[in-house]
């Protein structure tokens, strides 16, 4: 019975604690961010620490264009893939293909960005124009960094659909194809949502793979071709936050980026939470 | 039951004990190599230098192969040390070793004065001097034969000459490349190439030498300055005033962009510290300097 509530109440500590982080991490970000968040803030088109402007609208479209693209990017491939692994795929190319997919993640991000500033960007500009460096170089790296677990948990909630439903699609006389798109991804669609929402936290928080082959202008503006180069909120972090000095308006102005970001994060999650709860009570 | 619970605390027993044993078989063969290193220094009647213990260096992306290089050295000469060399950029450098994070910080510019009134008791070491080089692409038309005034290369990049067409090229967008506030090298070229003029807008910030070096190399039409340690052949050099950007042109002073590379520790060094900043000083820590494409001066 003693051993029993030991371990209760260190489970319990264990709990609070990860609790006590995000809170502990939540009031330093608000601490030292509010100071300089205000709607010139958010919505000013200058950027430039030198000169004590600060103004981030270009860099959250800027955040927004990248991270669309590269989730629609990623389920336009994603997608597909986890329906032909889990509905047609042969044992031994589903072991072949999943394996590699799961290679992917192992993969750390400066080298998937070093990769793209190697070989994705020059290819850019040599093919399709602008500079090379560009949303569009960012949407394909960071597709490739949110594909595996998309697919992965794609494929595990399409399976998961259970046999019956697929036979009493076949029994009514629907086609394989008809079963798949009418009945089991439907079915499956919760769980579809859930690996989109991962990969959209993976997105907003990804830095360095980005960071290489966005551009990050010295004067960032608002985009209007995804040739364009942009900036993101962490690239501007990442980028400034070493070099400045402590207590000056420009740290109190990357705190605030940090807010915004953390904002974003939370809307997000809540919007796809609230979608997902909507779904399925209907 | 009670059996079995006996015999297990007895392999656990036996366990610890084969672990217990192991470390003192392991540990005195390990320790017999230190300790003979140490006597043998010892022997040598250099009791009072022999340096022990850390040292943590941070700061611009220009000092940092050398300090790297030299730490190497330094670390095979004297086991009993563990130096750690990281980036970050001369602000970051100034910043964490006037806050004490740090133990060095090095810096490719001058302090400014507001970081001298913030952190007073910073002690400043020279190593070497650099200077900054404007590269462009080697398979650029005009790679080898450009030759600007400090006056143009401002125009070019704040964005006043934006077509190569402009300086007798390939009629294409100029794309320059830059450094990333707090860099020192981005400072010294404000200083003497920028002046009041701002960089143009659409200037790729890059965190770092390698980063300018390796853009600029995959960019037929890119154009950006870096350390001139970093110059290899991926890129290539252009002349200023008819002057090339080399080590001898620096040091006579026909090449118009000159700078010290610092370190610096926060208040008076200790032994260790002293010992190290004069080992990048002495001989053999100044032909690595200038193994680096940097200028030695002592």
């Amino acid at each position: 019975m003693r051993t029993e509530s030991i371990i209760e109440k260190g489970l319990f500590i264990c709990a609070t604690f990860s609790a006590l982080i995000v809170f502990l991490i939540t009031i330093f970000l608000l601490k030292e961010g509010l100071p300089a968040l205000n709607l010139g803030f958010i919505f000013g088109l200058k950027w430039s620490p030198g000169s004590g402007q600060f103004g981030i609208l270009p860099t959250i479209i800027g955040t927004l264009a990248v991270i669309a693209g590269a989730v629609i990017v990623a389920l336009v491939i994603g997608v597909p893939t986890a329906i032909f692994l889990s509905e047609f795929a042969p044992f031994w190319a589903r072991n072949i293909i999943k394996s590699c997919v799961e290679v992917i993640v192992g993969i750390p991000s400066v080298v998937i960005g070093f990769f793209g500033l190697m070989l994705l960007v020059p290819f850019i500009r040599d093919n399709i124009g602008g500079r090379g460096e560009s949303i569009l170089a960012g949407w394909i790296v960071l597709a490739i960094m949110i594909l595996p677990n998309l697919i992965t948990l794609t494929e595990d909630s399409l399976r998961a659909v259970p046999r019956s439903y697929r036979e009493a699609s076949l029994a009514l006389g629907a086609t394989r194809w008809q079963t798949i798109i009418r009945v089991v991804v439907p079915a499956a669609s919760s769980g579809i949502r859930a690996a989109l929402v991962l990969g959209i936290g993976r997105a907003l928080g990804e830095t360095m793979a980005v960071l290489m082959v966005i551009g990050n202008p010295e004067m960032p503006w608002i985009p209007l071709s995804i040739l364009d180069q942009v900036r993101t909120l962490t690239s501007t972090i990442a980028l400034e936050f070493s070099y400045v000095e402590w207590g000056s308006a420009h740290q109190h102005a990357l705190f605030a980026v940090g807010v915004v970001l953390f904002l974003i994060v939370t809307g997000l999650n809540f919007i796809v939470t609230f979608v997902i709860r909507r779904q399925s009570s209907s | 039951m009670k059996a079995k619970r006996k015999k297990r605390s007895n392999t656990l027993l036996i366990l610890s004990l084969g672990i217990i044993i192991g470390f003192f078989l392991a540990g005195p063969i390990r320790y017999d190599g230190i300790i003979q290193n140490l006597q043998s220094q010892l022997s040598n009647g250099s009791e009072n230098t022999v340096p022990i213990g850390e040292l943590s260096i941070a700061g611009s992306s220009t000092v940092l192969p050398i300090t790297q290089e030299c730490a190497n050295l330094f670390m095979e000469k004297n086991p009993l040390t563990r130096i750690s060399v990281a980036g970050g950029g001369s602000g970051h450098g100034i910043k964490s070793a006037g806050s004490g994070e740090i133990d060095i910080g090095e810096s490719s510019r001058n302090i400014k004065e507001s970081e001298l009134l913030k952190y007073p008791d910073l002690v400043l070491f020279s190593l070497g001097k650099d200077s900054v080089a404007v590269v462009i692409n080697p398979n650029n038309p005009l790679a080898g034969t450009l030759d600007l005034t400090l006056d143009q290369l401002g125009e070019v990049f704040s964005g006043t000459i934006t077509n190569w067409s402009q300086l007798g090229g390939d009629d294409h967008e100029i794309e320059v490349y830059t450094r990333e506030e707090g860099s020192g090298t981005r400072e010294v070229f404000i200083e003497y190439v920028l002046g009041e003029r701002t960089f143009i807008e659409t200037a790729s910030v890059k965190p770092s030498n390698g980063e300018i070096r390796a853009s600029v190399a995959n960019n037929l039409y890119g154009i950006s300055y870096v350390s001139l340690g970093y110059v290899d052949e991926t890129i290539s050099s252009i002349k200023i005033n008819g002057v090339e950007a080399t080590i001898d042109n620096v040091q006579t002073g026909q090449y118009p962009i000159t700078r010290i590379l610092w370190v610096f520790t926060k208040g008076m060094p200790n032994s260790l510290e002293t010992a190290f900043i004069a080992f990048i000083q002495s001989p053999e820590g100044q032909a690595v300097v200038e193994e680096l494409g940097y200028i030695r001066i002592y």
